[in-house]
């Protein structure tokens, strides 16, 4: 009997013991992943890294994530800003080049897409055909089990996509794993992430300013089609990342008409 | 009126016995002025990141480059052709290593050694194509380089597109548009004007063309600072075809001599561009 009271309490000092190793990963980080979960967020980033161009030299690697495929050529290998907002189903997306954003607005079932352009001050709306009315594609539940929910470019995606809780990432997809927490000098504090597959290796560095999110840091290992290792960063500087939606963001911009596909 | 013309032909006389071509030979002064005094430069090897490698557009471009830079007599060359080396090849050279250790240092567990490391500073670049101006490429490889061309500037050029194209011209559909709302409202034309303005507003005249788009960059060779970078988007328009209704004109297909024609455009916009940097004493910091 005491002996089994001996091995009872040795039992519960070891998995109390082991609390401390999973609630670690309930960090900063939870907050921020809390908002991306419930679908209740604005996000405003500056990307200060860009994708060096794909489907160029050598890969024919289609991806579906909304973004990598169709900018247009005089902006590839430019910093851009970019911004997500969320509420319930709706979805807002922007990638910004200055000059020119490519827009998706998700509304219910329809997803429309369009872009912005500024000619010589003039700031106008138009559908990617350059028409002053935007006709509705069906949303695609599916390309997002597959491949995960879009939020702009494929590195934008990735880095936020990171945050969701592991049951929201899709089968296939590298799963991030907690890896730690610390201090900087500079006053910042930082949670670590990392995940391994047969793609490579990445590591995700989320920085904090007190309890706000301020920066993402990946730092990605992989072979290339020549079989060298090459390593690639991505900085992502977060202006926003708050809990309230920005409304605005969730209709139409003026002067641009939508065509649903709901009858 | 004889005498008017008479008047301005004695002030015109006058105005050139006053004004003896004064600016002409400021001018031819200062071309071989400001080569001397304009640091020495090496043109690199270019990149072509298009898909279309087997042209070898990037040598072609370079070359061109490198003949308008001579032209123009603003600039020091230290060589009379583009630099064999390639620098994309040297810089990931120069990173082989780093790449190992930082992976290994993520296996490991020591992330700090990566993310506070030298190499994930803002300022430092990503890659030779992805640098932007004020960032840094591995000043290792380009001090090397300046040492040995004896070069305090390399200057580095990437083929980010190339392709034929066709656009439309959108000055005619702005002419066209606005003439069909003007005669549209015109009164007393009443269907002549309805139907007339509908044939104007379906006008178009869409372009056929070569179009190449090119990054230019100037590097520091001692630290490796991008010091300058200009994008061009070049297009060299062959072909017009333009729909009016009861006529349409379309023209011949594209051949290589366009496409030469569109790099050379492409080469003289682009030291156009740094020759008036170079006058505004923004080219080499």
């Amino acid at each position: 009997m005491r002996r089994n009271k001996w091995m009872a309490a040795a039992v519960l000092g070891a998995f109390t013991l082991c609390l401390p190793f999973n609630m670690a990963s309930a960090g900063k980080l939870d907050a921020y992943r809390n908002m991306l979960a419930q679908r209740n967020c604005t996000i405003s980033y500056e990307n200060i890294t860009p994708a060096e161009r794909e489907h160029n030299r050598d890969s024919s690697n289609l991806s579906a994530t909304f973004g990598r495929m169709s900018t247009p050529p005089l902006y590839t290998h430019k910093g851009y800003k970019g911004m997500v907002v969320m509420q319930g189903e709706d979805r807002y997306v922007e990638t910004n080049y200055g000059d020119y954003s490519k827009c998706q607005l998700k509304k219910g079932s329809d997803v429309y897409d369009f872009k912005r352009e500024v000619k010589k001050g003039k700031e106008t709306w138009k559908s990617f055909d350059g028409k002053a009315t935007v006709v509705a594609s069906e949303f695609q539940p599916e390309k997002e089990l597959l491949y995960g929910e879009s939020f702009g470019t494929s590195d934008v995606s990735r880095l936020l996509g990171v945050m969701l809780p592991k049951d929201r990432i899709p089968a296939g997809q590298p799963v991030y794993n907690y890896v730690g927490a610390g201090n900087l000098p500079n006053g910042q504090s930082y949670e670590d992430y990392k995940a391994s597959s047969a793609a490579g290796l990445e590591a995700v560095r989320y920085y904090f300013d007190g309890t706000k999110l301020v920066r993402i840091a990946s730092a990605s290992y992989s072979r290339n089609g020549a079989g060298q290792l090459v390593g690639r960063k991505c900085i992502l500087k977060i202006m926003d990342f708050s809990g309230t939606p920005d409304s605005s963001k969730l209709s139409m911009p003026a002067g641009l008409k939508a065509k649903s596909l709901q009858k | 009126m004889k005498n008017m013309l008479k008047c301005a032909a004695v002030m015109a006389l006058g105005a050139a016995l006053i004004f003896p071509g004064t600016d002409t030979e400021a001018a031819a002064a200062e071309p071989a002025a400001t080569a001397s005094q304009s640091p020495n430069c090496v043109v690199m090897k270019f990149s072509d990141d298009t898909r279309y490698k087997g042209l070898e557009s990037d040598e072609r471009f370079a070359e061109l480059v490198m003949e308008k830079l001579m032209d123009s007599g603003r600039f020091k060359l230290q060589t009379q052709k583009p630099i064999g080396k390639d620098m994309e090849e040297m810089l990931y050279n120069e990173r082989r290593q780093e790449f190992v250790d930082a992976k290994r240092a993520i296996e490991s567990g020591d992330l700090s050694a990566v993310f506070e490391g030298q190499a994930f500073k803002d300022e430092m670049a990503n890659t030779l194509s992805t640098a932007d101006k004020g960032q840094i490429v591995a000043s290792a490889v380009t001090s090397r380089i300046g040492k040995e061309s004896n070069a305090e500037y390399l200057i580095h050029g990437t083929i980010v597109n190339l392709g034929k194209g066709t656009w439309e011209d959108t000055d005619f559909k702005s002419g066209t548009s606005l003439a069909a709302t003007v005669l549209q409202n015109i009164p007393g034309l009443g269907l002549f004007g309805s139907i007339g303005g509908g044939l104007l507003r379906n006008a178009n005249k869409v372009d056929t063309g070569f179009g190449v788009i090119v990054d230019m960059r100037v590097i520091r060779a001692a630290d490796g600072e991008v010091v300058w970078n200009q994008r061009s988007q070049v297009r060299v328009k062959k072909t017009k075809n333009l729909n009016v209704p009861l006529y349409s004109k379309n023209s011949a297909a594209l051949n290589e001599t366009d496409y030469v024609k569109a790099l050379d455009k492409a080469a003289q916009e682009v030291v156009k561009g740094m020759v008036k940097d170079l006058d505004e004493h923004k080219l080499f910091l």
